[in-house]
């Protein structure tokens, strides 16, 4: 066989493309296991709300398994490898993680740590009753809704 | 000269003397005001009702420093870009704002200059505050830290640059009541102040038409003014939330889903989450009591 340079081209031609849609699909997959991971919060979070809220009756073993989870998820989807510069609202469809989480990385880590923080809160609170659980939801949507705030884009 | 022209002459003087005549600056009852002494602890509460430093407060200012209301932040719209004037107790922001002063911007959407003031500050919400109130809010003002940053200029172009041309914005679309006026028990009266008033919901969540003015979908969603996203129908017809759920969501901000607020939003529950848990309630009582629109 020649190798000819119209089939060098196509050989790049393929690797190129095979790179490219091998780019998009991880991009894809993180923002799929950002969101994935985040749904799992919201289960979460919804146990300890039901209950809060008055809902659900307040089962204080429950609640700290809820609390637990919550902070697993965290910590994982706050990992560094979860947010890849570029893998974002103007670049991949249906995300809404806005650009200027990477202008802003520090800050954006500092959001994450107050998370945490929020999350060991209302872990605390699960051994202390409906009360302390309940105080604690502030604290939480205060976190969740701080990172939101400036860094998720709008619903279309 | 022909008699035709001088008619013509006529007319216009006729037009621009209207104009000036419904374009005059409204005026409050100083007379009124004299006797009013402020609460700064009551005006505390009300400082949180009206998100004052949603809008006022440097652009990403958190916590504390939201009380620091330097001004800075841009309100993009199809009309020009807003900037938020400093309103702190400052030479620059309003340290020598009298309450007549206070009162009339707020409710009749005039500045200290006589000038009429843009509706990117909601006085068309603002408009049916009690005078008490107000004395309480501009008593709190004081007491916040004052700052030395110079409000800046709106860039907005001509013809919305003359502000005179406002007055006849006022006379077009300044309400003239209550949006919702059914038979309404004493807390969903509190959350028609909280909603319709002091929190100026309207402002973003009623659709508007071209020249700015309120449609008469109330809180039935709209475009983001900048463009990017939308403002969601928060009428019986688009939000099909209990009364705790949307309390909740004011408090902290999660949806029943435990999502939670995001943009501007987020900024609002930052405030709504200053308010008393009757409040909260009152104002998802009032929601619930909004004519349905379906869209």
């Amino acid at each position: 066989m020649k190798i000819t340079a119209k089939r060098v081209g196509l050989v790049l031609a393929a690797s190129l493309a095979a790179s490219s849609a091998f780019a998009a699909s991880h991009a894809m997959e993180q923002q799929k296991a950002r969101e994935d991971l985040m749904k799992v919060m919201g289960q979460n979070l919804g146990v300890l709300g039901k209950m809060a809220k008055g809902e659900v009756d307040f089962d204080g073993a429950a609640a700290a398994a809820a609390a637990d989870a919550l902070h697993e998820a965290a910590v994982k989807v706050l990992a560094d490898d979860m947010w890849e510069e570029g893998i974002d609202s103007m670049s991949v469809d249906d995300s809404r993680a806005l650009p200027e989480i990477w202008a802003n990385y520090d800050d954006f880590k500092d959001k994450g740590a107050t998370l945490i923080a929020a999350i060991e809160g209302a872990q605390a609170a699960t051994g202390e009753g409906l009360q302390a659980v309940q105080a604690s939801m502030g604290d939480l949507g205060g976190a969740c809704g701080g990172c939101h705030k400036v860094y998720r884009a709008p619903e279309e | 000269m022909h008699p035709f022209f001088r008619w013509i002459i006529a007319v216009a003087l006729l037009g621009a003397a209207v104009f000036w005549v419904v374009t005059i600056p409204g005026d409050v009852d100083e007379e009124a005001l004299a006797g009013l002494e402020g609460d700064p602890t009551r005006g505390e509460g009300l400082f949180w009702a009206a998100g004052c430093a949603n809008c006022h407060a440097a652009p990403g200012a958190e916590g504390e420093a939201k009380l620091v209301l330097a001004g800075g932040q841009k309100f993009p719209s199809p009309f020009g870009t807003f900037l938020a004037p400093n309103i702190s107790p400052s030479e620059q922001g309003i340290g020598g704002w009298s309450l007549p002063d206070l009162a009339r911007a707020m409710v009749k959407g005039v500045g200290r200059e006589g000038e009429h003031l843009y509706p990117a500050f909601p006085y068309n919400s603002y408009d049916m505050a009690e005078m008490q109130d107000v004395a309480d809010i501009h008593a709190y003002l004081q007491t916040l830290p004052p700052d030395a940053t110079p409000s800046q200029p709106h860039e907005v172009g001509f013809p919305f640059n003359i502000r005179r041309s406002l007055g006849g914005w006022k006379m077009l679309f300044m309400r003239e009541g209550w949006q919702v006026e059914d038979d309404l028990t004493d807390e969903q009266l509190r959350g028609r102040y909280l909603v319709e008033v002091m929190g100026h919901c309207g402002e973003c969540h009623t659709p508007r038409n071209a020249l700015g003015g309120w449609t008469s979908d109330w809180l039935a969603g709209a475009p983001a003014p900048d463009g990017k996203g939308r403002i969601p129908n928060i009428t019986p017809g688009g939000l099909d939330w209990s009364e705790g759920d949307i309390a909740e969501y004011l408090k902290s901000g999660f949806t029943p889903e435990f999502d939670t607020a995001g943009g501007e939003m987020a900024v609002v529950v930052e405030s709504t989450a200053m308010l008393t848990d009757e409040d909260r309630a009152a104002i998802a009582a009032y929601l619930k009591a909004v004519p349905p629109v379906e869209n």
